[in-house]
């Protein structure tokens, strides 16, 4: 599995990082990093990844599987 | 049934049934019909519940955006576009990732001192009346000045041109759209010409002219350049318009509302996310099946055409409380207004910040802003769009306060 955050919508909510901190971080400001780029999650972190996504209230995080 | 017509076995976007009866009859797709058949355009379905139209949203392999944004495109070789809405990933997400840096919160904040002074210049221009024509004279003004003034630089001597474009391709008489559309396209493909021999600016402008590998992996054509740009505009200007003109109604005929938004900005945030909900200006948008499937029951054969309805979803009582009601303290955990999935609205922030320039600059300028006598908001609808087209409203008259008015 993979995905992508897209730069233009991240604002910053941190709700990927509440809910699934293991996968997501945050730079200084609060905001998803890396943008803009497909990262593979690591094995074991499907879920995170799922549970990360569906917690954007920008839908920012686009899974590819 | 409302009106005449048969909406779960016989929907037509453009219908008057449809746009005289807009609420009753979104609310009744999402209460009974959550897929409705339409048999214009060689026929199309319309999805309207919100864990449907997400699940759609987000499969772009099982519904592609290729097929064209509205029934009736699409398949045309050589006709114009509208890039990236009318592409699917790959080719789509190398845009949306060049793009994306100059979309985003962090970056357009640097536009706010710019769109307070278009705000400012577009309420000097009526302010000594006491009276606006509101659609008119603001809401269908700002988006296209942002555009092409905050974001393109466009020199103000050249706005009225591409403005008055603008304007007759969005609201004028059908007969003319295509060719203000003409108009904006040269405009914009000089444009895009002058700025390839200039410096780069670090914006938007320098990403489309770099441009991106396209499904063949070549670099695309300056044609693919222009459809961008030109869906970038036409992605921001009439959805902008509508919100605007949505919110200034609700401010004109709800006196508490206004009272707290004014005595508070911690709830403005709430409250605009509230106006986008509720004045979803893209009724809907297209998908392609690209196989057999299903959806909410609903036998889906390769190659149909669904229409995916972000302004029902946005009424879906399982998920929005009273939805037909504007509730300024609402939390909205995800706005469906802006769609789902690889394809959401790439301007969402701009729009936010719009608004919320406009909001602040109506409270402090037209505190006592009303409806004027006897009027009442004009609607109608454009296929994919919801619009406001006329609100007349009425306030003390105030002083200029703009350096150049």
């Amino acid at each position: 599995m993979k995905y992508r955050v897209d730069e233009a919508l991240c604002c910053g909510h941190g709700q990927c990082f509440a809910v699934a901190p293991d996968l997501f971080t945050a730079d200084a400001d609060g905001f998803n990093v890396p943008v803009g780029v497909t990262v593979d999650v690591p094995p074991g972190l499907d879920r995170a990844a799922r549970d990360g996504a569906a917690a954007c209230p920008e839908q920012s995080i686009q899974i590819y599987s | 049934m409302t009106g005449t017509r048969d909406h779960f076995n016989d929907f037509d976007l453009d219908s008057a049934e449809f746009t005289e009866n807009y609420e009753e009859v979104l609310g009744s797709l999402v209460a009974k019909c959550p897929v409705a058949h339409s048999n214009v355009a060689g026929g199309y379905y319309v999805v309207s519940r919100y864990d449907d139209v997400r699940a759609c949203a987000q499969d772009w392999e099982t519904f592609s955006s290729e097929g064209g944004f509205e029934p009736g495109r699409g398949g045309e070789e050589g006709g114009a576009k509208l890039y990236p809405v009318e592409l699917d990933p790959p080719y789509q997400t190398r845009w949306r990732t060049a793009l994306g840096p100059y979309f985003s919160p962090r970056s357009i904040r640097s536009r706010e001192a710019s769109i307070r002074e278009q705000v400012t210049a577009l309420i000097d221009g009526f302010i000594e009346k006491g009276e606006v024509a509101f659609v008119e004279d603001f809401a269908a003004h700002l988006p296209g000045r942002v555009f092409f003034g905050s974001f393109l630089g466009v020199p103000l001597s050249e706005l009225p041109y591409v403005q008055t474009a603008t304007d007759n391709a969005m609201r004028g008489p059908m007969e003319g759209r295509g060719e203000a559309w003409g108009q904006i396209a040269g405009f914009l493909d000089v444009y895009l010409k002058t700025r390839q021999e200039e410096p780069p600016r670090d914006d938007f402008i320098d990403v489309i002219l770099a441009g991106v590998e396209d499904h063949d992996g070549n670099p695309c054509s300056w044609e693919h350049k222009l459809f961008v740009i030109i869906d970038l505009l036409a992605g921001g200007i009439g959805t902008t318009t509508y919100l605007l003109a949505g919110m200034a109604h609700h401010l004109a005929t709800h006196p508490e509302d206004k009272a707290r938004l004014a005595a508070d900005r911690s709830l403005w945030p709430n409250a605009i996310e509230e106006f986008i909900r509720y004045y979803a200006a893209i009724v809907a948008l297209g998908r392609t099946a690209t196989r057999d499937t299903e959806v909410a029951g609903q036998k889906i054969d390769k190659g149909d055409f669904l229409m995916l309805s972000f302004a029902a979803a946005a009424r879906d009582p399982k998920v929005f409380d009273n939805p037909h009601e504007v509730d300024i303290d609402r939390k909205i955990a995800v706005n469906p207004a802006f769609s789902f999935g690889p394809h959401r609205c790439i301007g969402s922030h701009i729009a936010r910040l719009e608004a919320t320039v406009a909001l602040e600059e109506i409270l402090r300028r037209m505190p006592d802003l009303t409806l004027a006598d006897g009027e009442q908001p004009e609607y109608s609808n454009s296929t994919i769009t919801r619009n406001m087209d006329r609100l007349q409203l009425t306030f003390t008259p105030g002083k200029r306060e703009g350096a150049a008015s």
